[in-house]
């Protein structure tokens, strides 16, 4: 009313000016509010580098994030308890599946989005994907076996039978895969082949496995025990324990480098990432990062580990070479597993950023067809608006 | 910036007719039109921006949490106490529960007194005894001696859940007879049972 009065102070011939004046400036300022968050929704999808999927154990939700910007970019919601994540070989897919369900979700790497959905039994854990991407094994803890998804179908194609199944590790030659079950007083690795999914033998265990993978060479094979403060290494060609590399409390995931040099675990207790020599067996250095760190997952080009903290509700990005943390992630609540995206889909997501932004980066994606529509619609009803104007003076 | 010139190229051919048009119109009766038109602006500025599902869906604030109420140390109910620290069975666990507490050696003296919960250690991934007993208003205390956090969840019922980091603890009386299965929902493998009768 304040402005209303001043209005009429104002000499007639202004006034007259003023009113489409103002009309305009509203016009504009309305016009440029509803634009501005346009170009961040827009931006946020594309990421500058490979993309990285870290599961929000309690926030049933997938966190996507850019490893070039260590930023969050999405957040996908999916079936209860995420806990096993892979991603494709080609870096189109990820699964994940939702222990408090019974499903395994398959995300669509470029649109982010969830575009099927498998039924593999109750309480999934952890997943595991062959080399060339054909197969997708899930550890069906509640059904005590495990269930081959064939990824071109998304179908259940079989099973194989493995005591409360917690986390697989497939061959680098992607005919066998060790499964560790948790089924107390029968802990072991299962092991399977994975063309005739058949059980061929078993490693007894004194403790509940935990988590487990190959080296590149596959002629080791790092995991760790529930209540063992060492990172256990097995000799796949005898299937005996070779040695044990005494680690922080509550090792939990073990990875190896591509190159082999170098292995890296978690321990839960002190909260760091410890990194190995696999050649001498030895701890060779600890990187302090958050607390009750879960998972690892690395960059491309092996520089870098992703470390989830559950308890912290964070991402550890650790320089492997500095030894250093180089950055601390907040995402959301309880992120455990996560997966780095391989280098052909970093390719790929340029490609599409280029694609965009040459065609003038108006005309493809939804968000610049909303902005446009938008403009369209403002248009439309402030030339409507002005016509009613015009006509009603015209009248008086 | 480019989307700003787009959007004045349309708006700044209009101000001049209009101005001509609106010459001798009273202010009064512009006013009504200006609301009017105001308001078809704002719904039109409301599409547009309704529009950025993603955005908004990037910075949903985040589920309510699973985070399990906060501890509440359940003391044993005074009406069935006296009658189950009469039973040979309760005396019998106190005895048991009497190390960690100071003022254990009271406890026989006195029979109202409720009998010292009953531990539960979590170690090295297992609770330790698996399966407890005790009587019906008798007491059980969880202990995470782990270097991990660790849960205690009712499989179905009877048991509150709790989320216990390293060295944290709680108690929990049980007042009604029967067998109550756990497990520790981060690590499914570790399963408890309190049998209460």
């Amino acid at each position: 009313m304040a402005h209303a009065t001043g209005f009429f102070s104002i000499p007639p011939r202004l006034r007259r000016l003023a009113a489409p004046a103002v009309f305009v400036l509203f016009a504009l300022a309305l016009l440029g509010g509803a634009g501005s968050p346009v170009p961040r929704a827009s931006a946020a999808p594309r990421a500058a580098g490979p993309k990285a999927y870290a599961g929000l154990f309690k926030d049933n939700a997938v966190a996507v994030l850019d490893t070039a910007t260590n930023s969050v970019l999405a957040t996908i919601p999916v079936p209860a308890g995420p806990h096993g994540i892979v991603a494709s070989p080609d870096g189109r897919r990820v699964y994940v599946s939702s222990d408090g369900d019974s499903k395994v979700s398959v995300i669509d790497t470029a649109s982010d989005t969830i575009v099927a959905t498998i039924e593999v039994g109750t309480m999934p854990h952890g997943l595991a994907i062959t080399p060339d991407g054909r197969l997708v094994l899930a550890a069906v803890f509640g059904a005590n076996q495990v269930a081959f998804i064939d990824t071109a179908t998304n179908v259940v194609i079989g099973t194989a039978p493995a005591g409360s199944p917690h986390n697989i590790a497939i061959t680098p030659d992607g005919r066998t895969a060790y499964v560790a079950s948790q089924t107390q007083g029968q802990t072991a690795l299962v092991i399977l082949d994975i063309v005739s999914r058949a059980v061929k033998g078993s490693v007894a265990l004194d403790k509940t496995p935990r988590a487990l993978n190959f080296s590149p060479d596959g002629k080791q094979l790092e995991f760790t025990l529930a209540g063992a403060d060492a990172v256990q290494v097995l000799d796949p060609a005898t299937n005996t324990i070779a040695t044990q590399i005494p680690v922080g409390a509550s090792p939990h995931h073990p990875l190896y480098l591509p190159d082999g040099a170098m292995s890296l675990v978690v321990a839960q207790g002190p909260g760091e990432l410890d990194l190995l020599d696999p050649a001498k067996n030895t701890l060779t250095a600890k990187v302090k990062v958050g607390e009750m760190p879960h998972w690892i997952a690395l960059t491309p080009d092996g520089t870098s580990a992703w470390v989830t903290n559950e308890n912290s509700n964070s991402i550890s990005v650790v320089n492997l070479a500095s030894q250093t943390v180089t950055a601390t992630i907040a995402v959301g609540n309880a992120p455990r597993k996560i997966v780095i995206l391989p280098p052909a889909t970093a390719g790929q997501s340029s490609v599409r950023t280029l694609a965009a932004t040459g065609s003038g980066g108006q005309a493809g994606g939804g968000t610049s067809r909303t902005l446009i529509a938008g403009l369209l619609a403002s248009a439309v009803i402030l030339g409507a608006a002005c016509v009613l104007a015009w006509r009603a003076a015209e009248e008086r | 910036m480019r989307r700003t010139t787009v959007s004045h190229a349309p708006l700044r051919s209009r101000p001049s007719p209009l101005s001509r048009s609106w010459r001798g119109a009273r202010a009064e009766a512009t006013r009504p039109l200006l609301l009017a038109a105001g308001m078809a602006l704002l719904v039109a500025g409301a599409a547009c921006s309704g529009g950025n599902k993603g955005y908004s869906a990037r910075t949903a604030p985040p589920a309510a949490a699973a985070t399990p109420p906060a501890a509440v140390q359940q003391a044993a109910s005074p009406a069935s106490a006296p009658a189950v620290a009469a039973t040979p069975f309760a005396a019998g666990s106190s005895t048991q529960a009497a190390s960690p507490s100071a003022g254990a050696a009271t406890a026989p003296a006195l029979a109202a007194t409720p009998a010292a919960p009953l531990p539960v250690g979590i170690a090295g991934f297992a609770f330790t005894p698996a399966t407890l007993h005790v009587p019906v208003g008798g007491s059980v205390v969880w202990t995470n001696n782990d270097a991990v956090t660790h849960t205690v969840t009712p499989d179905a019922g009877g048991i509150d859940a709790h989320e216990l980091a390293p060295g944290a603890g709680f108690t929990q009386t049980f007042n009604t007879a029967g067998t109550f299965s756990y497990h520790c929902a981060i690590h499914p493998f570790m399963k408890g049972s309190i049998v209460v009768g």
